[in-house]
């Protein structure tokens, strides 16, 4: 305890140290304000703290709260009465893309240090390039499998597997591979096809609502291979050295921070913002936790072991995730999937 | 002869059906305390390494202040269905009107009605009333579920209540507020004092409701909790478990200790 | 404390031919207005709303009048997710029943000092919290968990229970046991063992005395329980989502689903009255079956 304690504050006084230039001038004094940050959770969220919000509090005066699982549900539900309890919520991108200026809000922020790749609405700021990787037991696995296509291939690779319910989780494109469909060729998605190649190996399937249980479960031997985020399954490998991740065909995506409409802080906010849109905080958590940065800039160098889980270690053999056909279609394929695991 | 022995087979197998049975109720909590010495990060069982800095984590402020404000929901939720669960009971004995049939049905409702529509409605109008993540806003709807614990034993204890007694009271001349409290609430303060009792648990181990009702600011302790088991996987839980058993485990103790005190009391008298 | 939450027993007698406080006026109306007040705006205004969302609230394809439920109805998920909800109550039920029964009977039967242990064992169950329990069959049940420790020692294959139906039952029967046991050991307790014996003085075979005169008169704490448990685990929520997956949702995640995945409060609120509706049915019934097995004890 006392150890990580100190390695906390020491590792907080050095990002202090090396963020504080680059931004310090662009940070407004925030004393006596506050807002709140909605994220995953998880060890994303503890380094965010480390890396965005402890150092963004220490340099504004600002105080954050913290919460998790930010819905786009949740959000509407809250702005129908009109009390909106987030101001800064981390979703995916394709959410924002769909939503912006109606549920989020457009702000006007310095854009310049994004990659305009990913800058693509006005509202949010692109942070957190992560994959779903298909991450196994490799005790279970003499073979190991070598695309995330095999997370449906339960002859050559019998055993229990688990992704997350809801629609964008990794799982419809994941079956259009396994059944054959080229990776250039997945968007837009046949969800016909994709379902009935779910529907075959639903039995070998558990699904979780959150992806705690999952990664836990992965670690000690409940699941012998799971769809998760590269992050979570790093997680898992750090509990367990068995567990490994394979990036062939992994959907690729990335998160926005947003401020939704009728936020009550929404001037913090727009700094935090701000704050996140520079390419030193955003290489800060890169460094932590292996996701990637949603601005220009070389990607921070990582040790081996995370270096595994990255990403941009393995850039060719991702499936870049078509954020538009995902923020018209989302609804739909929550619903689909929902019938289909119900039964 | 035959029929003496089979009695006893059956006693002895019943005896160890119930021992099954028991083990079966404490034995998965006790499996709670090695987790929360864990060192790593997961709920596997039994550890491969060992630490006491689960419990250092106990005294950080977002647990110190879920276990405060659980704390301050509860013994409000505790005290406001003693008044209004004591209300409710004296009208639902002593009124003559036939609309009582509504408040009995309205008073156990809540127990009824699944939890998860209670959650979804109040969240909709409690968000409107701006009582979602405020301490009023928990004890209400607290409140609202833990009633019948007050009223059904006050009733019990009203309906073989003596009358004259009260009567008697009133004819020497006691205003009739003097007399519920010199007279009526003596005898019915065990049925208070239990029934407020089990409110207070109630609504210190309430999560649904909860989880609709909290905000980043405000979080009871069975949020925190739920929160630590599906969104982070954090042994700091099993730590709270094991407290929480040791202190369950004493309070029985304790109160069935006073209990057959008094019991073997009475028996003397 | 279940058995009379329900049946009324308490209250049931309530108010009838007593000596009026104040001749005339009946003032006790006046001290129960708080408490009306309370419960009609903050219990029956709330699930009003949400209740009444399915005849206000439409979204696509859903458009107006009863297509909400109409909705519900139609499709397949919604249907199945309905009748494992009554299934998964219905063996939750019988499950508690068939540990309450012997608990509760052998409580009736031993040394106070038993009956002591035996209460203390129950009571720390019950009041150790229910997310608390649900998480320790977490860890009891899982793949490398102490449960399975003793699988394999016994040269058995390892078993997967989490995320599996077996898994959700154990959970709700941990859970549920008290309020079958409570009711159950308040009518058994009063239950005079006596007429069993002279069952058997007058020749019936100890089986078939407790047969036809015990469990007979055991009968209304057994409804009691049974439907208290039936009720509550019709809206179980919780246990199934820890314990389970998503492959064994019962209808209050679905709702949960629709309400916070999807904003969709028509949707939540059609499932919301088909699963009030379906506890009161519940009710309904177990209120006449409980009327005639108090007729049958009233027979001589």
């Amino acid at each position: 305890m006392m150890t990580t304690r100190f390695l906390q504050s020491a590792s907080l006084s050095l990002a202090l140290a090396l963020a504080t230039p680059a931004a310090a001038d662009a940070l407004p004094d925030l004393k006596g304000k506050s807002l709140v940050f909605a994220g995953f959770g998880g060890d994303l969220q503890k380094n965010q703290d480390l890396a965005w919000i402890q150092p963004f509090a220490a340099a504004t005066g600002a105080k954050i709260d913290q919460t998790d699982a930010p819905d786009l549900a949740k959000i509407q539900t809250q702005q129908e009465a009109k009390n909106v309890g987030v101001d800064v919520v981390e979703i995916e991108s394709s959410t924002v893309d769909a939503n912006c200026g109606t549920v989020f809000q457009q702000v006007a922020l310095d854009r310049s240090q994004l990659d305009a790749t990913y800058d693509t609405n006005k509202c949010g700021v692109p942070v957190v390039k992560f994959s779903f990787v298909l991450a196994y037991n490799a005790k279970k696995y003499p073979t190991p499998p070598t695309s995330v296509a095999d997370f449906f291939d339960i002859e050559k690779f019998p055993g229990t597997r688990a992704a997350r319910s809801g629609a964008n989780v990794g799982m419809v494109e994941a079956a259009l591979l396994a059944d054959g469909v080229k990776p250039s060729a997945i968007y837009p998605v046949d969800l016909d096809r994709a379902v009935k190649k779910i529907e075959a190996a639903k039995g070998s399937i558990i699904l979780k609502d959150t992806f705690a249980p999952i990664q836990d479960g992965l670690a000690n031997g409940e699941f012998d291979m799971a769809l998760l985020p590269n992050g979570r399954a790093f997680n898992a490998s750090k509990a367990n050295p068995d567990i490994k991740a394979v990036f062939v065909g992994a959907v690729t995506l990335y998160d926005n921070l947003a401020i939704p409409t009728g936020a009550k802080n929404a001037e913090a906010a727009k700094a935090f913002l701000q704050f996140a849109a520079t390419h030193a905080a955003q290489a800060d958590l890169a460094k932590r936790f292996p996701y990637g940065v949603g601005t220009k800039g070389a990607a921070p160098a990582l040790d081996g072991k995370s270096k595994g889980f990255y990403p941009d270690s393995f850039t060719d053999q991702l499936v870049v995730q078509d954020t538009k056909w995902w923020g018209s279609n989302e609804a739909a394929v929550a619903d689909r999937l929902n019938s289909v695991f119900a039964q | 002869m035959s029929a003496d022995t089979g009695r006893k087979a059956t006693r002895w197998a019943l005896a160890g059906l119930c021992t099954l049975i028991g083990l079966w109720l404490i034995l998965p909590l006790a499996v709670i305390v090695p987790i929360s010495f864990s060192g790593e990060d997961s709920f596997a069982f039994p550890p491969q390494s060992w630490t006491l800095a689960r419990y250092a984590n106990l005294v950080t402020p977002q647990w110190t202040q879920a276990l405060l404000n659980s704390l301050v929901v509860a013994l409000l939720v505790a005290g406001l269905c003693a008044v209004l669960g004591t209300l409710a009971a004296f009208a639902i004995v002593r009124s003559h009107s036939r609309a009582m049939v509504v408040l009995r049905l309205l008073i156990l409702a809540p127990q009824v009605v699944p939890i998860i529509i209670v959650g979804l409605g109040v969240y909709l109008v409690f968000l409107g009333w701006q009582l979602t993540g405020t301490v009023s806003g928990f004890v209400i709807a607290h409140a609202a579920l833990s009633l019948p614990f007050v009223v059904i034993p006050v009733a019990a204890s009203l309906q073989t209540f003596d009358r004259s007694l009260e009567r008697a009271s009133a004819s020497l001349g006691a205003a009739p507020v003097a007399t519920f409290f010199q007279v009526t609430f003596p005898i019915i303060r065990p049925a208070i004092l239990s029934g407020t009792l089990l409110a207070f648990l109630g609504s210190f181990d309430e999560l649904v409701l909860a989880l609709f009702l909290q905000s980043p600011t405000f979080v009871t302790l069975p949020v925190q909790l739920y929160r630590r088991m599906t969104d982070t996987i954090d042994p700091t839980i099993a730590a709270v478990a094991t407290i929480q058993l040791g202190f369950v485990i004493a309070c029985v103790i304790v109160a069935l200790v006073l209990e057959r005190r008094r019991a073997a009391g009475t028996k003397a008298g | 404390m279940g058995g009379q939450l329900l049946s009324g027993g308490v209250m049931g007698t309530a108010g009838k031919a007593r000596l009026p406080f104040l001749a005339g006026i009946d003032r006790w109306w006046l001290v129960a207005l708080p408490v009306l007040a309370f419960l009609a705006l903050f219990f029956v205004y709330p699930s009003a709303t949400i209740l009444l969302r399915t005849f206000t609230r439409f979204d696509a394809p859903q458009v107006g009048g009863l297509d909400n439920l109409v909705w519900f109805f139609s499709r397949d998920a919604n249907r199945a997710i309905l009748l494992r909800t009554f299934v998964v109550a219905g063996l939750s039920t019988v499950l508690t029943s068939l540990v309450a029964f012997p608990y509760a009977y052998l409580m009736t039967q031993v040394r106070p000092a038993v009956r002591t242990l035996m209460f203390g064992v129950l009571l720390v169950s019950m009041f150790f919290g229910i997310l608390l329990r649900n998480f320790a069959w977490v860890v009891m049940l899982q793949m490398q968990g102490p449960l399975n420790d003793v699988i394999a020692a016994l040269g058995f294959e390892r078993q997967r229970f989490l995320g599996t139906m077996p898994a959700v039952l154990m959970g709700m029967t941990h859970v549920l046991f008290p309020f079958m046991v409570l009711p159950l050991y308040a009518v058994l307790r009063g239950i005079d063992t006596r007429l069993v014996l002279a069952a058997e003085s007058l020749g019936a075979r100890p089986a078939r005395a407790f047969w036809d005169i015990y469990l007979p008169l055991s009968l209304p704490g057994f409804i009691a329980g049974a439907l208290l448990v039936f009720v509550l685990a019709l809206g179980f929520f919780i246990t199934p989502a820890v314990l389970g997956s998503t492959q064994q949702s019962l209808l209050s995640q679905l709702m949960y689903a629709q309400f916070y995945r999807q904003a969709a409060f028509g949707r939540a609120g059609a499932m919301a009255l088909v699963l009030l509706v379906a506890t009161v049915a519940a009710l309904v019934l177990a209120s006449a079956l409980s009327k005639r097995s108090r007729a049958y004890e009233a027979t001589p």
